[in-house]
C-alpha cells in the first residue's frame, strides 16, 4: 500500500461520510433550495475560500523553508514540555486496549477529515453566509497561528521523546498512515496540536448553529473530544499541544467574530470587482448550461 | 557612515539571542519547575528523536533521569542527526550528546579524534576540545611504529581515554536488516554497513548472468540526506553511505583482513626515497562522464583535501571528514599518467590508510575553490549538493527526488564489471545490480512496511533493535544481523566549565550501565565497550570489558543505581550538596 492507496482511502471515506451527513443533518430540503440562489452563495463566500487556499498553499510551502529555520533559530521546547507534564500522556496509554486504538485511529486520519470538511459544505447552505465566512477566517488563523508557532517552536512529541513508555501507537499499529501524516508536517512540529485546534474550532463553530443544525452539535463536539484524546492516546501530542491547542481554537473563533466586519468594511473595493468578476464568470457558465 | 548589517552578523546575532533563549532561560525556567537553586549544576543531552535513532533517546532520558536523582539538572534536546552532528562536529555547541561514529579498519582515526591539534576543527575530529599532551605524543608516535610497539603505544592512548574519558564508547551496535528478495544471495559476505555490502551480492541460484532477470534492487531507507546532496566531502548525518560509496571510488579498500588495491593497481615504497609511496592505477580508467581518470586526478584529490581553495586563498579550509588521513600526505608526485608518488612519513599500516579516501575529479572539483564562509574554513566544494555526480565507482547517477528517491544505475566501464578475469574481478564477480533505488520513508516502521508490502526489496540495515520483532513478524521478510563499526558514544564538551572536570565525567559514566544498556535498549543486538576501537587486538587486557567497564564500572548493580554512592563519586569529584540533596559547585 502506497501514499495514494491511502489518499484515496481517506477521499473515499469522507465522501461517503460527508454525502451520508448531507442528508441526515442538512436534509434534501436545504439542499434543494440552494437551485435558485447557488450563484450569490458562491460569489459571496469565494473570495473567503480562495485566501484560505492561499493560506494553505504557502502554508504547505513555508514548512519545509520554515522548519530549516525553525532547527537553526527556533526555540527548542520538547524538555520544558516534558518538565511540566512528565509522562501524562504514558499514564493516558495505561488504558490502552485494542478497540481503543482501533477508535482512535479511525478518529485521528478519518474522523479529523470529516469533522473538518462537513462545516464547509453545510455552513454554506446556510441562508445567513456569516457562519461560513467565520468558519474560514477560524481555520485560516488556525493554520497562520499554527505555522508562526511551529517556526518559533521545535517540540517533539512524546513517543520521540519516551519511546520506552509511550508507543506511537498509530505508527505501530497502522504503518500506512505515518506515510500521510509525514506528508502533511514534520515530526517537529507538535506543539500546538493542529489537530486539538481545528476539531475544537469546529466544535465551537457548531454552537452557533445548533438551531438549524440540531445534530451536528453533538456529533462535533463528541469528534472533538476524541480528536483531542486520540492525539494524545495514540502518542503523538502532547497534553500541553493539546491544551494550546483549545487555546489557540478559542482565540481563532473569537477573534473571526470581530475580524468579519473589519474584512467586510475594509475591503469593499476589493470585494466589487472580484463580485463583478465571479458575476461574469457565473453568466457564462450559466451560458454554457443552456 | 552607518553601520553594514551583513548577512553573517546578523545570524551571528539571532544566534546568540536564540542560544541564551535555550540555554540560560530556559533552563531557568527548568529550575523554576524543578526547584532547585540557580547555581545548581546544569548539563544538556543532546540526542535523536526516537523516529531516527531510538536507542539514543532512550540512552539520553536514562542518563538524564539518574543524574537527575543525584541532584543534577539535566535535560534532553532532540535534534535530526543532521542538526545534531552540525552542532557537535561544526559548531561544537554542546554539553553532552549521545552520538554514532563509524569507526575506521585501522585505529589510526584515534589521531583525529583526540590530538589536541583538532579540538578546533571539524568533523570527527576533536570534537570534544580534549587537550592531553601525553595523548598527543602517543598517537603521533603509533604512526611511525611497527605491529607489537604500534599495539603497546595505541593501548596506552586508550589507558588515556579510559582514565580521562573525553568520550565514553557505549556499545557497538550490530547492522539490521530486513531482506524480502530472493533475487539475490550473498548478503552476508560483508557487513551489512560495510561500502562493499552491495558489491558483495551475486544474483540468486544460477551462476551464469541472465540478461532477462530483473536485476534492480530497492533500498528503503528513513535517511532523506542522499536524495538532497551527493557530496561525497560532507556528511552529515554518518550514517550508512550506500550512494556514495558505490559512486566514488578511493585507491585502496579494506576487505579480506587489510587494504587491498581498488583502483590503483598495486603500491609500493619507493627504492630511492624512503617516505614515498608509489601507487600505480589500472589502466584505462574513466570517469563516469567519459574523461579520463589519471594519476593528475589523484594529485588533485590529495592537494585538494588539504586545502579546497588550492591556494587561492589564506583560509585554511580543509577537508575535514578526511583530514586525519590526508595529513599524512606532506606531497604528491605525478611521475606520468597512471603513476603518483605520494611522500608519506608514517609506517606501513598508517601510511596506506591514506590511500582509502575517495577520489574526485579535477574537471569538476577545481571549479569548487571559492570561500564561502572564511571563520568555518568552508569554500563552496564543502557546502554543495553535488548534484549530477561524476565519479568512477561501480554505479552511476542516473536521477533523485528530493526527500523521497534516488536512482543509481551499472557503471559498465567500471574495472569490476569490464574484466571479470582480473584479480578485483575474480574476487568480486561483476557488480550483481544493474540498478539501485533508495526509497526514502519517515520511519523504521513505513520502512520495514515497505519492503512487506513489496515497495521495497530490503530495508537500509540501520534498522533499530525494536523493528526486529516488526521485520520477524513480515511476511516473506528475513531478518538479516551482522556486526557493525558503528560506536555509540557519549561525547563530552571538555571546554565547558563543569564539563573540563575529569573526575566529573568519569562520575557521569559512572550512571550508566553498559551491559545492561546492550542487553535492554539494543535487545542484546550490540556489544558493550569500554575503548573506542573494535576488536580486541587494539585492547589492552586491563581495558577490556568484563561484565563491566574496568575504568568507570557501574555505580550499582544490574541496572539499579546506588544513589548513595554515585552521590559520594560526585563529592570527590569536587563538587557539594545543598540542603535540598542538589548538586552545585563548591
Amino acid at each position: 500500500m502506497t501514499l495514494v492507496d491511502v489518499l484515496v482511502q481517506v477521499g473515499a471515506s469522507t465522501v461517503a461520510l460527508v454525502t451520508l451527513s448531507l442528508l441526515g443533518i442538512v436534509g434534501i430540503d436545504r439542499m434543494r433550495s440552494l437551485r435558485t440562489v447557488y450563484r450569490e452563495r458562491i460569489v459571496a463566500v469565494s473570495p473567503y475560500v480562495g485566501v484560505l487556499g492561499l493560506i494553505l498553499l504557502a502554508n504547505s510551502q513555508l514548512r519545509n523553508f520554515g522548519n530549516e529555520i525553525s532547527l537553526d533559530f527556533g526555540l527548542r521546547i520538547t524538555g520544558n514540555i516534558y518538565d511540566i507534564e512528565g509522562a501524562f500522556v504514558a499514564w493516558v496509554q495505561s488504558f490502552q486496549s485494542p478497540e481503543l486504538t482501533f477508535y482512535f485511529s479511525l478518529i485521528y486520519v478519518y474522523g479529523y477529515v470529516y469533522l473538518l470538511v462537513f462545516p464547509f459544505l453545510a455552513f454554506a447552505m446556510l441562508e445567513e453566509t456569516d457562519r461560513f465566512r467565520k468558519l474560514v477566517i477560524a481555520y485560516g488563523l488556525n493554520y497562520t497561528i499554527g505555522l508562526a508557532c511551529y517556526i518559533l517552536f521545535v517540540a517533539y512529541g512524546p513517543r520521540n521523546l519516551l519511546p520506552g513508555q509511550v508507543e506511537g501507537l498509530l505508527y505501530t499499529t497502522w504503518p500506512q498512515s505515518q506515510l500521510l501524516t509525514s506528508e502533511v508536517n514534520t515530526n517537529t512540529n507538535v506543539f500546538p496540536s493542529l489537530h486539538s485546534s481545528l476539531a475544537v474550532t469546529v466544535a465551537l463553530l457548531a454552537r452557533k448553529t445548533r438551531e438549524e443544525y440540531p445534530y451536528w452539535y453533538p456529533i462535533a463536539i463528541a469528534l472533538a473530544v476524541s480528536v483531542c484524546l486520540s492525539t494524545m492516546y495514540l502518542g503523538i501530542h502532547w497534553g500541553t499541544d493539546v491544551v494550546a491547542g483549545i487555546l489557540l481554537a478559542l482565540l481563532s473563533v473569537r477573534a473571526s467574530d470581530w475580524l468579519l466586519p473589519v474584512f467586510e468594511t475594509r475591503f469593499p473595493p476589493a470585494r466589487v470587482v472580484y463580485a463583478r468578476v465571479a458575476d461574469r464568470a457565473g453568466d457564462a457558465l450559466g451560458r454554457l448550461r443552456s | 557612515m552607518g553601520t553594514t548589517f551583513t548577512r553573517r552578523k546578523l545570524l551571528a546575532a539571532t544566534a546568540g539571542l536564540t542560544a541564551g533563549a535555550s540555554s540560560g532561560c530556559v533552563s531557568s525556567i527548568g529550575n523554576l519547575l524543578g526547584g532547585g537553586p540557580p547555581n545548581q549544576v546544569s548539563v544538556q543531552i543532546k540526542a535523536q528523536p526516537a523516529d531516527q535513532d531510538t536507542a539514543s533517546v532512550q540512552i539520553a532520558r536514562t542518563l538524564a533521569d539518574r543524574l537527575q536523582a543525584v541532584g543534577i539538572n539535566a535535560t534532553v534536546e532532540l535534534l535530526p542527526a543532521s542538526q545534531l552532528y552540525k552542532e557537535v562536529l561544526e559548531q561544537h555547541a554542546f554539553d553532552i550528546y549521545v552520538g554514532r561514529f563509524p569507526a575506521l579498519p585501522d585505529p589510526d582515526y584515534l589521531y583525529a579524534l583526540f590530538h589536541s591539534q583538532y579540538g578546533g576543527d571539524t568533523g570527527w575530529q576533536n570534537p570534544f576540545g580534549f587537550a592531553d599532551v601525553g595523548m598527543d605524543q602517543l598517537i603521533s608516535r603509533q604512526r611511525t611504529q611497527a605491529d607489537g610497539d604500534r599495539a603497546g603505544t595505541i593501548g596506552e592512548a586508550l589507558g588515556i581515554v579510559a582514565r580521562e574519558q573525553p568520550m565514553s564508547p557505549l556499545v557497538r551496535s550490530d547492522a539490521i536488516a530486513g531482506i524480502g528478495t530472493g533475487r539475490f544471495e550473498g548478503w552476508e559476505q560483508f557487513p551489512a554497513r560495510d561500502p562493499l555490502w552491495l558489491v558483495g551480492l551475486q544474483q540468486a541460484n544460477g551462476s551464469p548472468v541472465e540478461p532477462q532477470a530483473d536485476r534492480s534492487l530497492t533500498v528503503a531507507t528513513p535517511d532523506g540526506e542522499p536524495t538532497r546532496s551527493l557530496n561525497p566531502l560532507n556528511r552529515r548525518t554518518n550514517g550508512l553511505e550506500i550512494a556514495t560509496s558505490l559512486l566514488y571510488d578511493p585507491l585502496g579498500r579494506y576487505y579480506d583482513g587489510q587494504l587491498q588495491p581498488w583502483l590503483a593497481e598495486s603500491w609500493f615504497w619507493s627504492s630511492d626515497d624512503d617516505d614515498e609511496l608509489i601507487v600505480r592505477l589500472k589502466p584505462d580508467l574513466q570517469w563516469h562522464d567519459g574523461t579520463p581518470l589519471t594519476a593528475a586526478d589523484v594529485a588533485f584529490t590529495y592537494r585538494f583535501y588539504s586545502d579546497a581553495t588550492m591556494g587561492k586563498s589564506d583560509t585554511f579550509a580543509p577537508v575535514p571528514r578526511y583530514q586525519g588521513r590526508t595529513d599524512l600526505v606532506s606531497s604528491v608526485r605525478v611521475a606520468n599518467d597512471r603513476t603518483v608518488g605520494l611522500e608519506i612519513d608514517a609506517a606501513d599500516p598508517v601510511a596506506t590508510t591514506a590511500l582509502s579516501v575517495p577520489l574526485v575529479p579535477r574537471h569538476v572539483w577545481r571549479e569548487r575553490t571559492d570561500v564561502v564562509d572564511a571563520d568555518r574554513g568552508l569554500t563552496s566544494a564543502h557546502t554543495s549538493d553535488n548534484e549530477d555526480p561524476v565519479g568512477s565507482g561501480p554505479m552511476v547517477f542516473d536521477s533523485w527526488s528530493n526527500g523521497r528517491s534516488l536512482t543509481l544505475t551499472r557503471n559498465e566501464e567500471h574495472p569490476l564489471n569490464r574484466d571479470t578475469s582480473s584479480r578485483l574481478g575474480s574476487r568480486f564477480n561483476e557488480l550483481a545490480l544493474t540498478e539501485l533505488e533508495l526509497l526514502v520513508a519517515p520511519s523504521d516502521i513505513t520502512v520495514v512496511e515497505h519492503v512487506a508490502q513489496n515497495n521495497a526489496d530490503i530495508t537500509s540495515p540501520t534498522l533499530g533493535p525494536s523493528s526486529v520483532d516488526r521485520v520477524e513478524d513480515a511476511d516473506g521478510v528475513d531478518l538479516l544481523t551482522t556486526p557493525s563499526r558503528t560506536i555509540y558514544h557519549l561525547g563530552f564538551n571538555t571546554r565547558r566549565p563543569v564539563l573540563r572536570n575529569p573526575n566529573f565525567r568519569r562520575a557521569v559514566v559512572r550512571l550508566l550501565d553498559k551491559q545492561a544498556m546492550a542487553d535492554d535498549i539494543f535487545g542484546g543486538y550490540a556489544t558493550p565497550l569500554s575503548a573506542p576501537v573494535l576488536g580486541s587486538e587494539w585492547t589492552p587486557e586491563s581495558l577490556q570489558f568484563d561484565g563491566t567497564d574496568p575504568q568507570v564500572p557501574f555505580l550499582g548493580s544490574d541496572d539499579e543505581l546506588n544513589e548513595t554512592d554515585a552521590r559520594e563519586t560526585f563529592r570527590e569529584a569536587g563538587f557539594r550538596y545543598t540542603d535540598g540533596g542538589y548538586l552545585v559547585q563548591r
